[in-house]
C-alpha cells in the first residue's frame, strides 16, 4: 500500500516536481495551494505525510505547522517543513511548532523516495506533549490561544531581570556561581561576565521552578537586595578584595601569596625533580628562591631594584626571569665534572679544525678549476697548434697579431701550400683515368705543367679556398707554353665543362621525365582505384 | 535504423540525466526567466517530449515503464542546480 502525500506549496513548479518526486507506485499525492487550504484537505484527506512550504501566500510553513499540530485530527501526522535556498532554517523555532522534519529546496528526488520508505515509517511524530513545556508558541492541545499567551510563565533570563531585585534566587545563584571562582588562587581578579554569559545560555528558571519559587520569591519581605550586600556576600566569599580596599603590591603581601603555586616554583620543582639534590622545605643557599612574580612589568620592577639593591642577587633574578631556576655555576661544575663541557669545547675546536680543510678543499677546488681553466686550450693555444704544422717559427704567432696584414698573407701561403701537398698526395696515388686521346702526349712530355686531375677537394676547401682559376684563361696569355700543351688544357677543360653540362642536362631531364611519368600514371592509378571501389560499393 | 535497447535501468536514468544537462545548458536563459515566472515545466516541454522520444527509441518499453526517468533527471539536474536563481517558486 502506498503512500498518501499532502503537499502545501504555492508554487506550480514545485508541486509538480513533488509529485514526479513521490507519485510513484501506489503512492497518493495530493496537492494544496494556500496554508488553509492545506490544512483544510489534512483534515478530509488523512495523508501519511505533509509537506509544508515555508512561504506560503497565506501563513508560513511555521504557522501551518501549529495550525496542524493544533488540530486533534492532524497532530498526529508527520509534518515536513521545506524550507528554501536562501532563508535558513529556524531550528528552535520549528522544533517549537513541531517540524518532524525538515528538507531544503530544491530536492533532490531520490532522497525524497528514500525519505518516504525508510525514514516515514521509523519516525517519532512530535506531539504537543512531547514540545518543551516552557517554550512560547506552544501549550498542551486546547489550551493555546492568542488570548492566553499571556499566561504562559515567561522564560527568566538576564536580560529580563531589570529592576526586579526580588529574585533572590537569581542573585543567590550568581553568589554561587561567583563562590565556584576562588580568587584567592589567583591575585588577578576573575571577571564575573563568563558567568553572566552562562546565565544568558540558558533559561534560568523553568515552568515548575516558577511555580514553585516565584511565589515564594515575590513576597515583600525579602525584596530588598542592595549592592551593597551584593558587595559584601562577595567579599566574604572571596575573602579578599573589596572596592575599598587599597590593591597592595604583590610583593608586600608575599607572605600570604606563598601558598599559591608560581611558575618560578614550578620550573625549581622541575629542575630538581630529576635531581634530589635540594628538597624543598630545606632549600640550600645557591638554590633559587621561588619568584614572586608575576607579570613582565613586575618582573622589570623587581629586577630594577634587585639591582639597585644587590648585584649577586640581581645575577639570579635574571636567571630567573629566564625561568631558569638552575645555576649556570653549578651547571659548569657539573659539565666539567663529567667531562662534557670539555668534550664540547674539543667539539668547538674541531670545528674550527674542521673549517680549515674546507678552506684547503676550497682552495685546491680553485686551484683545480684553474688547472682545469689551464687545461682548456684557449684561442691562443688553438691558434698555435693549428699552425704548428705549418711552420715551427710561427708557433710564437699570438692571437693579437692573428688578424694582421702578414697573417692573412701567411695563412693564404699556407692553405696554398696546404692546397699543393695534398694535391701531391693525390698524384703520387694512382688514379685510374679514362683513357683520353690527349693522355699520351702528356705522358710524353714531361716538361709540360703539371696536369690537374679530377681532384677530390672538400666541401670547406671548395668554399673557403679561392677556386684554382682555370688556367684556360691563364694559360693563352703565358708565352712558353707549348700548342700540345695548350691543347691538352683545352680539351680537359671542355670535358669538365661537359660533364657538369650533362650533369646538369641529365639532371633537368630525368626531373621532368619523371614529372611527366607522375601526371600520367598517378591520375590513372586514383582513377583506377576509385573505379574499384565504386564497383565494390555497387556489388554490395 | 534498430538499435539495441537498453534495459538497464541505472543506465536509462545516467542518460536521461545526460539529456537534462542538454536541456539546461543550451536553454539556459529560458529556464532561469521559467523559474522565475514560475512556468518551468511549460517552457521545457518540447525539450521534454523530444528527449523522451529518444528515450523511447533507445530504452527498452518495460524499463521504461517502471519509472519516470526523464522527468526526475530533469528535477535533479536542472531544478537543483538552479537554486542560485531568485524566485519566489522556492
Amino acid at each position: 500500500m502506498g503512500t498518501k502525500i499532502l503537499f502545501i506549496d504555492d508554487s506550480k513548479t514545485m508541486r509538480h516536481a513533488g509529485e514526479i518526486a513521490m507519485d510513484f507506485n501506489e503512492n497518493q499525492f495530493i496537492t494544496a495551494v494556500t496554508g488553509d487550504e492545506g490544512v483544510e484537505k489534512a483534515i478530509v484527506e488523512q495523508p501519511d505525510v505533509i509537506f509544508v512550504d515555508l512561504t506560503l501566500p497565506d501563513h508560513t510553513g511555521y504557522e501551518v505547522c501549529k495550525m496542524l499540530k493544533t488540530k486533534p485530527e492532524t497532530l498526529k501526522i508527520p509534518l515536513i517543513l521545506m524550507t528554501n535556498p536562501f532563508d535558513s532554517y529556524d531550528e528552535k523555532k520549528g522544533e517549537q511548532v513541531g517540524v518532524d522534519i525538515n528538507i531544503p529546496k530544491p530536492f533532490d528526488t531520490q532522497k525524497l523516495r528514500d525519505l518516504l520508505s525508510d525514514t516515514l515509517p521509523t519516525i517519532v511524530v512530535k506531539t504537543p506533549e512531547d514540545l518543551e513545556p516552557t517554550s512560547v508558541g506552544i501549550t498542551p492541545l486546547n489550551t493555546f490561544n492568542d488570548d492566553n499567551i499571556s499566561k504562559v510563565p515567561e522564560v527568566k533570563t538576564v536580560s529580563n531581570l531589570g529592576n526586579e531585585s526580588e529574585n533572590n534566587d537569581f542573585l543567590n545563584d550568581f553568589i554561587a556561581e561567583e563562590e565556584k571562582y576562588d580568587v584567592s588562587e589567583s591575585p588577578v581578579i576573575k571577571p564575573v561576565v563568563p558567568s553572566y554569559e552562562k546565565q544568558m545560555e540558558q533559561p534560568l528558571i523553568t515552568e515548575s521552578e516558577f511555580d514553585v519559587d516565584v511565589d515564594q520569591s515575590f513576597s515583600d519581605n525579602s525584596t530588598e537586595i542592595s549592592l551593597d550586600s551584593v558587595e559584601s556576600v562577595l567579599a566574604e566569599s572571596s575573602g579578599a578584595i573589596t572596592p575599598d580596599d587599597e590593591i597592595k603590591p604583590f610583593n608586600s603581601d608575599f607572605d600570604e601569596m606563598s601558598s599559591i603555586p608560581d611558575v618560578s616554583d614550578i620550573a625549581v620543582k622541575t629542575a630538581t625533580s630529576s635531581d634530589n639534590q635540594f628538597s624543598e622545605d630545606t632549600p640550600p643557599e645557591n638554590a633559587l628562591k621561588p619568584v614572586e612574580i608575576t607579570s613582565v612589568d613586575q618582573l622589570l620592577e623587581n629586577e630594577f631594584d634587585e639591582e639597585d639593591s644587590d648585584d649577586s642577587s640581581s645575577s639570579s633574578v635574571e636567571e630567573e626571569s629566564f625561568g631558569g631556576a638552575v645555576d649556570m655555576n653549578a651547571v659548569n661544575d657539573l659539565l666539567e665534572e663529567t667531562g662534557l663541557l670539555n668534550d664540547e669545547l674539543n667539539k668547538a675546536d674541531d670545528v674550527t679544525i674542521e673549517s680549515s680543510p674546507e678552506t684547503v678543499e676550497e682552495n685546491v677546488e680553485e686551484n683545480v678549476e684553474d688547472e682545469f681553466i689551464d687545461s682548456i686550450p684557449s684561442v691562443d693555444n688553438l691558434m698555435h697548434s693549428e699552425f704548428s704544422n705549418i711552420d715551427d717559427d710561427e708557433k710564437t704567432v699570438d692571437a693579437s697579431n692573428l688578424l694582421t696584414d702578414e697573417f692573412i698573407d701567411e695563412l693564404e701561403n699556407s692553405l696554398v701550400e696546404d692546397s699543393l701537398v695534398e694535391e701531391r698526395l693525390i698524384e703520387e696515388t694512382p688514379i685510374k683515368e679514362v683513357p683520353e686521346p690527349t693522355t699520351p702526349q702528356a705522358s710524353i712530355n714531361p716538361a709540360a705543367p703539371k696536369e690537374e686531375p679530377i681532384s677530390v677537394h672538400s666541401v670547406d676547401e671548395l668554399l673557403s679556398e679561392p677556386q684554382p682559376e682555370p688556367p684556360v684563361i691563364k694559360e693563352p696569355i703565358e708565352p712558353p707554353h707549348t700548342v700540345d700543351s695548350e691543347e691538352k688544357i683545352t680539351v680537359k677543360l671542355d670535358d669538365q665543362q661537359m660533364k657538369q653540362v650533362i650533369t646538369e642536362i641529365v639532371k633537368r631531364v630525368s626531373r621532368e621525365l619523371i614529372e611527366d611519368i607522375v601526371w600520367q600514371v598517378v591520375p590513372d592509378l586514383a582513377e583506377s582505384i576509385i573505379k574499384e571501389e565504386l564497383r565494390k560499393i555497387l556489388d554490395q | 535504423m534498430e538499435y539495441k535497447k537498453i534495459i538497464d535501468p541505472k543506465k536509462t536514468f545516467r542518460i536521461a540525466k545526460a539529456m537534462a544537462s542538454d536541456i539546461q545548458m543550451y536553454h539556459k536563459e529560458e529556464i532561469e526567466e521559467a523559474l522565475k515566472n514560475d512556468t518551468f515545466f511549460e517552457v521545457i516541454e518540447n525539450e521534454y517530449l523530444e528527449g523522451k522520444q529518444l528515450l523511447e527509441q533507445r530504452i527498452d518499453p518495460d524499463v521504461l515503464k517502471q519509472d519516470n526517468y526523464l522527468e526526475r533527471a530533469i528535477v535533479d539536474i536542472i531544478l537543483k542546480y538552479s537554486s542560485n536563481v531568485k524566485s519566489t517558486i522556492w
